[in-house]
């Protein structure tokens, strides 16, 4: 039983850091979405995010680089990813919990 | 959850080999077992493993000649670039994989890592290493050609380095999937081949081995090893 203990122990450890290495992941990759303007005429990008209860926006230029673009959809998609991630390792952290807390036969 | 970590690890191997470097590298450890079942095609045969460690030996001197950053080719899938202790190697980190890059360790050994530019990566450098280079089979399975020690030699390797451990977790699951391993190359009659791998180690290598497994009672493969 021991040796099992200390697996689930080491496993739930693993899931923790894990889970707290990925929230400082997200924290590289800006969040929000890219907001195309037309004001008189004129294109103008943005990047809404919320920001508690506002939406804010961050003005990004007239044009938008290939370069700009990709960044901001890969940032994206990680965000989407790290966050399932972050989940699925919460899932996984409280079933070793219980497990830990068990009673032993 | 199983079937989860088997298709990604199957991407990972993918990914290698669209990029060129996968005939360059031999999978080791654990993932081995699972990739056994091409080799013995056995029923009776458990690919049953306890681990997310998935390693990749790579020979030195290399003989990649692309140029590939690894994080960067796994970053999408939620791997995350981690410096393990104070030593500086590289894991990338996913809740259901760990990948790990190995190099043999020669001469008096350093603890330093080592740096293969061809993959962006620090690899570390561990003993004992060389034996499984020396002792590969090719597996062909999903469209992928990948190389991963003899099963004899992972067997025999593990009963070397498994006295090693630290942690009792992983000395068990060293013991256990070596013996598993050992005792399907018996049943599919590999004896003669199991010798052969045996004889080619180094004396002292071979005395370890049959030291650790008279340590923890295994008499019967040690009569089979000696003939």
């Amino acid at each position: 039983m021991g040796v099992i203990k200390d697996l689930l122990k080491e496993e739930l450890g693993n899931s923790l850091r894990l889970q707290k290495d990925y929230k400082e992941a997200l924290k590289k990759y800006p969040g929000g979405s890219i907001i195309k303007k037309e004001i008189k005429g004129h294109v103008y990008y943005y990047v809404a995010f919320r920001d508690g209860k506002k939406i804010r926006f961050v003005y990004k230029g007239k044009k938008l680089s290939a370069d700009d673009l990709r960044n901001l959809k890969e940032s994206k998609r990680l965000r989407i990813k790290y966050r399932s991630l972050i989940n699925k390792l919460n899932k996984r952290a409280q079933y070793l919990k219980k497990a830990l807390h068990g009673k032993e036969d | 959850m199983e079937k989860k970590t088997n298709s990604l690890c199957f991407e990972i191997l993918h990914r290698l080999n669209k990029s060129g470097v996968l005939q360059h590298l031999i999978l080791i450890g654990s993932w081995s077992i699972y990739f056994y079942k091409y080799y013995f095609k056995s029923k009776d045969y458990s690919t049953y493993i306890r681990t997310k460690d998935m390693d990749f030996l790579v020979p030195i001197p290399s003989k990649l000649s692309k140029e590939i950053n690894v994080f960067e080719l796994f970053k999408d899938l939620g791997f995350l670039e981690k410096y393990r202790g104070s030593k500086g190697y590289i894991v990338l980190e996913h809740p259901d994989l760990s990948i790990e890059f190995l190099v043999p360790e020669r001469g008096r050994g350093s603890n330093k890592p080592y740096f293969i530019p061809q993959l962006s990566i620090n690899a570390q450098p561990l003993r004992f290493l060389d034996f499984l280079i020396e002792n590969t089979i090719p597996i062909t399975t999903e469209g992928l050609h990948l190389k991963v020690p003899h099963p004899a030699a992972y067997a025999l390797h593990k009963f070397i380095i498994f006295k090693r451990r630290n942690k009792a977790e992983k000395y068990e699951r060293d013991i256990e999937g070596a013996l598993r391993v050992f005792n399907e190359l018996i049943r599919s009659k590999k004896e003669g081949q199991v010798r052969l791998i045996f004889k080619r180690m180094h004396k002292k290598w071979q005395e370890k081995v049959i030291e650790n497994l008279k340590s923890i009672g295994e008499l019967e493969v040690v009569g089979i090893l000696k003939g």
